[in-house]
């Protein structure tokens, strides 16, 4: 991280680096399919008039009921769009925490304030294509979250982001600093309206010995463009366990990197994707082994029908210095019927021998035996199809903590119990 | 003591060369001149000529790969693309000039024909210098010569199928090989038909700053059966060479093709090459690819599944040593029903060498019953040397079933306490286990070539410190 010298208030160095941004993504052309990570979402055939560097409006002080009824939460964050964020605290642990909301800015004092500076410009560093530079254009709709050494909360932290409507161009930002020793899980939930124009990123960085569990959940309206950038640092001993789930929406394309840059670091990652009707979700995601000792894993399961597409690309990337690194890979994807369609690219890239890598991948429909043993028991076909199809997704959600399990699982699981599944 | 250091890279041993002879040789680099003087050469018909030119525009047109190994470096002006070694194509051994005779006696390739093969080809730079095939297998109307000969005594089958599979347009160095090729192997045979023993095409690059452009076209008539074996080697040079092959194949109802290449160029070798076959109903195509030599290889075999029961299967094997890349793998297109697949990789990095797996499989919309399975296992045996892997996967069909498996590893420190404990040496432990790493895959290689790769491997692993 960088050791900056901050003279200034927050708010001013924050927007010193929205207006880098937004000059470089002004130069700067959309992503193309000669690109290998873009060569099957091609850009040139979505509608991306809505993604321009947003109007400096003034937050409005509107403020949206919380939803949220039950209080399985230790902090609540409700972000709607050009809005400031409200905020409830359910828990007591939960006041050592700083929130920095930049639309309803505030003095820091200066160890937030270097940890926020940070956390953008780490997310500056990574997510240079012109949709993450278009994210970090303006943190009208951005939340920094900085969780100090030692602190172990009980319940999750919600943070929700919210789009009104469809008019207004729609980057929901998540930055995490998770200190020493800290115990902490955080849920992201992009809520996208119908049309949305959406490109959002979460930054987390874990510090030493930390034990982080994010999740990063879409509500995604019919025919919205969503744009999610991801990238988690760990350090050593730090413990990851990240899930993202896909669904709805035109196109929906991910991209989560994991740098392991500190000895016996652990990541896990975890991703449910589905596609139906005109959908395409195209997710990517790297595991980055740049120290030695370290492991991680991703299990992504995707299901698609209709004319829904899924690409998954997954890459294992182990640097040099990494020796006895621990990687695995695993892919499965059903296809429900001709038409949809699933790709799926698990890649490896080692420069040490003394590793475990391997991946392993396999796409399919339903097996025939398994629905043939459902029906042999009374059950119809229908709903021996849904049965198979909510265990091949629920050994993903059983890898997660409970609080993250019950309050993403839902969202799917809906969608599959709501359509049928013809085989 | 590291395994890298107990295992230095043998000396090349094809790495001699006779001065250039040639009787006929284009200038330096490439133009529409050249290309006619190669066509004026071979004496060939005019819709030869104009495919040639045709190519070179695509080939013009063409951008490099933005993916694969780094190939920016290739100077097209700097080679030469045709070069006539001899005046006239021999079928005895006699007739063929000395210092070439001695290239081929050095490589066994005469001894190979008497004992294991039933026909050879032999080139020489651009053109086959040497052409036979037994007697009993063209009685049986199997036609195996090189393609000028093709062109000039069936046109109707060169016509009818020559650049169907692989057309010009399909990337850039197809391209430059359909403007420019010169020799090859031309095999038909016909419906019905089973060549029980292997027919072996030989390639040796001589000359300097030199690209070699054969061009193969495999014709299997309904039924019928061929093993086709190819060989590769060049002298080293300081110079970078180029070899660009285009290699054609139709497996007819019923068929079975068989190819097997072991290339070995020499360390200044660029390797870049587009095999395809398409298999149509019940046909079975194979591809054995061995990748030992050159400095960068691209080459992905691939079979398109076109009918139903068509079977593919492509066992590649890749080694880099120093200062060598090997981008290999291998594609399967299933494009109809009950098609199945297999592809097995196997590759070996050493002294820094990068080997990479890309393959692709893809079943079709709608297609019914499709299996593919694709393993790749790798071996990095010091810790400079690279591993990649890039599978494609893409299923538009619900009836699909696609598996891949990929794992990376070391020599294991297991097995080799395993087999040290037991008496052998460090150095003949490695070999075996390399060699058992391969095994697999050498099986299914002809004797001859089994017992090649494995004295390879083993010269490989020689000079270790036990």
């Amino acid at each position: 991280m960088a050791n900056t010298i901050i003279k200034q208030k927050i708010q001013e160095e924050l927007i010193v680096l929205n207006r880098a941004s937004e000059l470089k993504f002004e130069k700067c052309n959309w992503p193309i399919p000669m690109e290998e990570e873009w060569r099957r979402t091609n850009l040139a055939k979505y509608d991306m008039s809505g993604f321009q560097i947003p109007n400096k409006t003034k937050n409005e002080s509107l403020i949206s009921e919380i939803m949220d009824k039950n209080n399985d939460y230790s902090i609540l964050i409700n972000k709607t769009i050009n809005s400031k964020a409200v905020i409830k605290l359910n828990e007591s642990g939960a006041k050592n925490i700083t929130i920095y909301d930049p639309s309803d800015p505030r003095d820091l004092n200066y160890e937030d304030k270097r940890l926020v500076l940070n956390l953008a410009e780490d997310a500056a560093a990574h997510f240079k294509n012109k949709l993450g530079l278009l994210s970090l254009s303006s943190f009208k709709d951005s939340l920094f979250i900085i969780i100090p050494d030692n602190l172990e909360l009980e319940k999750p932290v919600i943070v929700e982001f919210e789009s009104k409507d469809g008019r207004d161009l729609f980057l929901p930002n998540l930055f995490v600093h998770a200190g020493s020793n800290s115990q902490v899980r955080i849920i992201q939930k992009i809520k996208c309206a119908e049309s949305s124009n959406t490109s959002g990123v979460l930054n987390v960085s874990c510090g030493d010995n930390s034990n982080i569990h994010t999740a990063t959940v879409s509500d995604i309206g019919s025919d919205s463009l969503v744009f999610i950038n991801r990238y988690f640092y760990l350090s050593q001993d730090a413990f990851l366990s990240d899930f993202q789930s896909a669904s709805g929406g035109k196109l929906i394309k991910t991209r989560t990197e994991i740098d392991l840059s500190g000895v016996n670091a652990d990541a896990r990652l975890y991703g449910v994707l589905f596609s139906e009707e005109n959908t395409q979700i195209d997710m990517r995601t790297v595991q980055h082994h740049m120290v030695k000792d370290c492991f991680s894993q991703a299990t992504i399961k995707s299901v698609v029908k209709d004319t829904g597409r899924s690409i998954y690309q997954g890459l294992i990337e182990v640097e040099e210095d990494a020796s006895l690194t621990d990687a695995y890979l695993t892919n499965h994807n059903l296809v429900l019927n001709n038409g949809a369609r699933a790709d799926s690219i698990p890649s490896l890239k080692i420069r040490n021998n003394d590793v475990k890598c391997s991946h392993g991948s396999t796409t399919s429909r339903i097996n025939e035996e398994q629905i043939l043993y459902l029906t042999s028991r009374g059950i119809s076909r229908e709903e021996a199809g849904q049965m198979i199809l909510e265990g091949f997704l629920s050994s993903v959600y059983d890898q997660l903590s409970d609080s993250i399990k019950s309050y993403s699982e839902s969202i799917i699981m809906d969608k599959i119990k709501k359509n049928k599944v013809n085989i | 003591m590291s395994i890298s250091e107990q295992l230095p890279l043998e000396e090349y041993e094809h790495g001699y060369y006779f001065p250039d002879q040639s009787v006929f040789k284009t200038k330096k680099g490439l133009d529409e001149d050249v290309i006619r003087a190669i066509s004026a050469r071979k004496d060939e018909p005019e819709w030869m000529l104009n495919y040639r030119l045709k190519s070179y525009e695509t080939f013009l047109k063409k951008d490099f790969p933005n993916w694969g190994a780094n190939i920016g470096d290739i100077d097209f002006d700097e080679i030469y693309y045709y070069a006539k070694p001899v005046d006239k194509q021999q079928r005895s051994w006699d007739d063929v000039p000395d210092d070439i005779k001695e290239t081929f006696d050095r490589i066994g390739i005469p001894e190979a024909e008497k004992k294991f093969l039933a026909g050879v080809g032999a080139q020489y730079d651009s053109e086959v210098v040497y052409h036979s095939l037994k007697e009993e297998i063209a009685k049986k109307g199997v036609i195996f010569c090189d393609p000028e000969t093709a062109v000039r005594e069936h046109p109707e089958l060169v016509k009818k199928y020559f650049g169907t599979i692989i057309p010009h347009t399909d990337n850039k160095f197809a391209a430059l090989n359909s403007a420019v090729w010169s020799g090859g192997s031309f095999v038909y045979v016909p419906a019905g038909v089973h060549v029980d023993i292997p027919l072996q095409a030989y390639f040796r690059i001589n000359s300097e700053n030199f690209g070699q452009f054969e061009r193969t076209l495999i014709i299997a008539e309904e039924g019928s059966f061929v093993h086709y074996i190819e060989g590769c080697t060049a002298p080293v040079y300081t110079t970078d060479s180029l070899h660009s092959a285009v290699v054609e194949i139709i497996a007819m109802e019923g068929a079975r093709v068989r190819y097997s290449t072991i290339q070995n160029w020499s360390g200044d070798i660029y390797n870049l090459v587009t095999k395809r076959a398409f298999a149509y109903k019940n046909a079975t195509v194979e591809w054995v690819d061995g990748n030992i030599g050159s400095k960068r290889t691209m080459k992905y075999p691939s079979v398109f599944l076109k009918e139903p029961g068509a079977h593919g299967e492509i066992l590649s094997i890749a080694y880099s040593g120093a200062d060598q890349e090997q981008d290999t793998g291998g594609k399967v297109i299933h494009l109809a029903d009950n098609t199945s697949s297999v592809i097995t990789s196997k590759s070996i990095s050493k002294d820094g060498g990068i080997s990479t797996y890309r393959g692709l499989i893809k079943v079709a919309d709608g297609v019914k019953n499709a299996r593919s399975k694709v393993v790749c296992d790798a071996l990095i045996i010091d810790d400079k040397s690279v591993s990649n892997t890039f599978p494609y996967m893409e299923v538009t069909s619900d009836d699909a079933v696609l598996e891949h498996e990929a794992s990376v590893s070391k020599i294991s420190e297991d097995q080799l306490f395993y087999l040290m404990s037991r008496g052998l040496d460090e150095e003949s432990a490695s070999t075996m286990i390399v060699n058992g790493f391969l095994d697999p895959l050498v099986k299914e290689l002809p004797m001859e070539y089994a017992v090649e790769l494995n004295r390879l491997i083993e010269l490989e692993m020689e000079k270790s410190v036990g």
